[in-house]
């Protein structure tokens, strides 16, 4: 904790600017200035979740001021200060719970310690409210802002008191989202809209095959559209800047250019032929018993086999950067997930010391793990460095979807045996994919990749006997990456489907045999109150049917049940009911918000989401071949919130990961026909 | 590149551009009017939808010599009605937007429809705002904003 007296205002960070608390993701700092308001730095990117609203909420709990009072202002890139400033893996609440906390009870403390040092009176006679200190029995009173100078000169507490759940005022209260206004009347401001004095557009044109190269490119006639000003030939691009998008979109459009043949055309049908070939052979080991084989051994194991697609994450604002590059500066707008690591990674590509990049990051159009890869903002700076303007380079949907980082593909192989009661004696699980994890932490890699095997290492599931094994499979020229649920996604759509099956085979109710099998008394609330609140016994007409699943991942606890209509070839979503166990919730309202979108996204994935490659091609590219879920389509979500006081956990996620299983289960419930391959309605 | 006047927002703005311009670029490069968002370009999604004479129009399909003399609102022009004021005290209210992406387009499709139709029924609202996209999933709020903003237009609250 450290206090610091600078303009005229009360400073508090969360850590002093160490190497090793840097990492410790204590991002916060907060300001209270001389009017009383108070500024609280960001280091997060919003990108939808709410998290500004939800970090607003946990420091004015602990400092006694109104939400009002606080503004948010984003951090500039300053990794020694602020850590990686990443955002992702459903983390910023409920690592910034504590260190938030903290730094609100310490600047409380220190503005009480100055107004009774002021009065002459005992520090534990003086009450905080609203941004005021007051000392009931002389009736006196002091604005933050009128203490704000003086308390920067006194030591922060070492371990200031934070309040007891009973006291809060603000935390767990369901709150209005405190950046909502400039989302309705058109002013918010996200990376795409960012215009530097100066600044021209650039497209670039890709090989229409993954991996393509330039070979020729005749750029004459783009050169004589009004307006475009330079055409780059790049290795893998041709760009064509000028002084406006449509200028630039035409110019495009204009160059010919013959590109090579992919070193590697990549083809679907190869992808799932050798990722399922792959489960047929042992891989490295994530989980193993002792008695396993011996249990495995013996014969007569139910099998299933499950197919997970490549997936494009088509956030709505497609990827864009605004890059100016000088000889001893470069400046970034744009709106990224990982701040610190892009401003690293174009420190190195333009061998500038890292203080010479600065990135200004703003609200994400989406992001949903897209916004994690720094690609678009190093296309952006090769473009920037080679002329002497600032650029914005816009991909055009086409682009955002051909040029995805996809969520890999996925052959998941299992294989259980049950006993006489049905329980699982001997359970064998092989994973076949690519390795994320092994791309960006190489030296982290020992064959299993820990985020593949996530939740799928180890079940909810009372198992006897158990081996998980991960096969490493990449597809040659593919650069795959994070999507929202991550290693937990893929995982809980083959175990919640393959439970669902062994209940069928065991002949008992999917909820029961769930509940026969889990001893976490959260992961039963979650369970016993989504039944509860989508009437689970009570059947449905023929065509009809609903699915579970239930996972315990990103620190929480969460239960789906899918009610379904299945019939021409279509599957209609009619409800869904979701209950979490998230810990102490600090917004109610975001809590619903997240699950119900959450939902909807896995829901829209787990229906038609799949991006195919055919003789190197991508066969999507614009939501008419790449359709995401809309409004006609969207049932309604209820969202059950289990009251508790652990510690919060993360949520953006969860509810993305139960919907896929659900789905499936839902159908095989309605139809009785099991599909184990994504997405379902192609399987129909 | 040639010369259009065109009125939007209720002021006529001088445009120096090629005559065959989405609208979209023409209010977000040459206008500063970057509310209508770009999407997909192609009329798939919604997030540029703008009013041509109150009618919802996808900007980035919309060329600029199509204007000629019709009036165009934008999402910065929407809180100049009472019904366009109404609808964002509803989308706050119910707390709609997430990333917030496509909510211009979210509201000015809403707006359209609710100057229609200002009792929707939930068939109408699917009927009316299947056009906008939504990657964050607000689509529950969504409906629930417009009929709590048609209930308002009625003086109910």
């Amino acid at each position: 904790m450290s206090g610091l007296a600078v303009g005229g205002g009360l400073y508090v960070a969360a850590a002093t600017p160490t190497k090793a608390q840097a990492q410790a993701v204590l991002n916060a700092f907060v300001r209270i200035k001389p009017d009383g308001s108070v500024g609280l730095t960001l280091a997060r990117a919003e990108m939808g979740q709410g998290v500004s609203t939800s970090l607003t909420m946990i420091l004015a709990e602990e400092l006694d001021v109104p939400l009002s009072r606080v503004s948010i202002e984003q951090a500039p890139s300053d990794i020694a200060r602020y850590g990686a400033q990443a955002t992702g893996g459903s983390t910023s609440v409920a690592s910034s719970y504590e260190a938030l906390r903290k730094v609100g009870a310490a600047a409380r403390e220190m503005l009480v310690a100055e107004a009774a040092a002021r009065w002459g009176v005992a520090p534990d006679t003086c009450e905080t409210r609203d941004g005021l200190v007051r000392h009931p029995a002389s009736g006196r009173g002091l604005t933050y802002g009128d203490l704000a100078e003086g308390a920067a000169q006194r030591p922060p507490p070492p371990s200031p008191a934070l309040k007891t759940p009973d006291q809060f005022r603000i935390i767990g209260k369901p709150t209005t989202r405190l950046d909502g206004r400039a989302r309705v009347d058109g002013s918010v401001r996200y990376g795409i809209d960012a215009a530097p004095p100066g600044v021209r557009i650039a497209l670039a044109a890709y090989s229409p095959k993954f991996g393509g190269k330039v070979e020729r490119v005749d750029e004459r006639e783009a050169l004589k559209v009004a307006g475009v000003s330079k055409v780059l030939r790049l290795d893998d691009s041709v760009v064509v800047i000028a002084r406006n998008t449509f200028a630039a979109l035409k110019g495009r459009e204009a160059l010919k250019i013959t590109w090579t043949e992919p070193e590697h055309p990549i083809d679907t049908k190869a992808v799932f032929a050798a990722l399922e070939a792959a489960t047929r052979t042992p891989g490295a080991t994530a989980a193993q018993t002792s008695g396993v084989e011996a249990a495995l051994a013996g014969g007569g194991l139910y099998e299933a086999v499950y197919h997970q697609p490549f997936l494009a994450h088509a956030p709505m604002e497609p990827m864009n950067c605004v890059a100016q590059v000088r000889a001893d500066l470069c400046e970034i707008w744009t709106g990224t997930q990982v701040m610190g690591a892009a401003q690293k990674a174009v420190a190195t590509a333009l061998s500038l010391p890292l203080d010479k990049v600065v990135i200004h990051n703003r609200p994400l159009g989406g992001a949903f793990g897209r916004r994690l890869e720094p690609d678009a903002i190093l296309a952006c700076v090769e473009v920037a460095r080679q002329v002497d303007h600032p650029v914005k380079m816009i991909w055009t949907r086409e682009d955002d979807i051909r040029r995805d980082r996809f969520r890999p593909a996925y052959v998941d192989r299992l294989e259980a045996r049950l006993d006489a009661d049905g329980r699982p004696l001997a359970w064998r699980h092989r994973i076949a994919g690519s390795s994320i994890i092994a791309r960006l932490y190489p030296q982290a890699f020992k064959g299993v990749d820990a985020d593949a095997v996530e939740c799928a290492q180890n079940p909810i599931y009372r198992l006897r006997e158990r081996q998980v094994e991960f096969n490493r499979v990449e597809t040659p020229g593919l650069t795959t990456s994070w999507w929202r649920g991550v290693g937990a996604l893929r995982s809980t759509f083959v175990l919640e489907s393959f439970i669902d099956e062994l209940a069928v085979k065991a002949g008992q109710d999917p909820a029961a045999f769930r509940r026969g099998l889990i001893d976490d008394p959260r992961l039963a609330g979650v369970l016993d109150r989504v039944l509860a609140l989508m009437n689970w016994s009570t059947p449905l007409p023929a065509g009809r049917g609903r699915g579970l699943a239930i996972q315990h991942a990103f620190k929480s606890y969460g239960a789906m049940i899918v009610e379904v209509s299945v019939g021409q070839g279509r599957i209609k979503v009619d409800k869904v009911g979701c209950a979490v166990d998230c810990g102490l919730a600090i917004n109610p309202r975001g809590v619903e918000a997240q699950v119900q979108g959450g939902a909807l996204f896995g829901l829209s994935a787990a229906l038609t989401g799949e991006i195919t490659f055919a003789e190197g091609a991508i066969e999507q590219s614009n939501f008419d071949s790449y359709p995401v879920m809309r409004m006609n389509e969207a049932p309604s979500i209820a969202v059950a919130l289990i009251d508790s006081q652990a510690a919060p956990g993360g949520l953006g996620e969860l509810p993305t990961i139960l919907a896929a299983p659900a789905l499936a289960n839902a159908v095989a419930a309605a139809t009785g026909r099991r599909l184990r391959r994504l997405p379902l309605e192609a399987q129909l | 590149m040639s010369i259009f006047h065109i009125s939007i927002n209720g002021k006529v703005r001088r445009v120096d551009a090629e005559p065959e311009t989405p609208m979209l670029w023409v209010l977000r490069d040459e206008l500063d009017l970057p509310g209508a968002r770009f999407g997909c370009g192609a009329g798939l999604c919604g997030a540029c939808t703008i009013h041509v004479d109150g009618a919802p129009l996808r900007a980035c399909i919309t060329p600029l010599n199509a204007i000629g003399a019709s009036k165009v609102t934008t999402i910065e022009g929407l809180g100049d009605t009472r019904l366009g004021r109404i609808l964002q005290e509803a989308w706050l209210a119910e707390d709609v937007a997430q990333c917030g992406y496509c909510q211009s387009g979210q509201l000015m499709s809403a707006a359209s429809l609710l100057a229609a139709t200002p009792a929707p029924s939930d068939e109408d609202i699917d009927q009316a705002m299947s056009g906008n996209i939504c990657r964050c999933g607000a689509y529950p709020r969504i409906r629930k904003a417009i009929h709590r903003a048609a209930n308002a237009l009625r003086g109910k609250s």
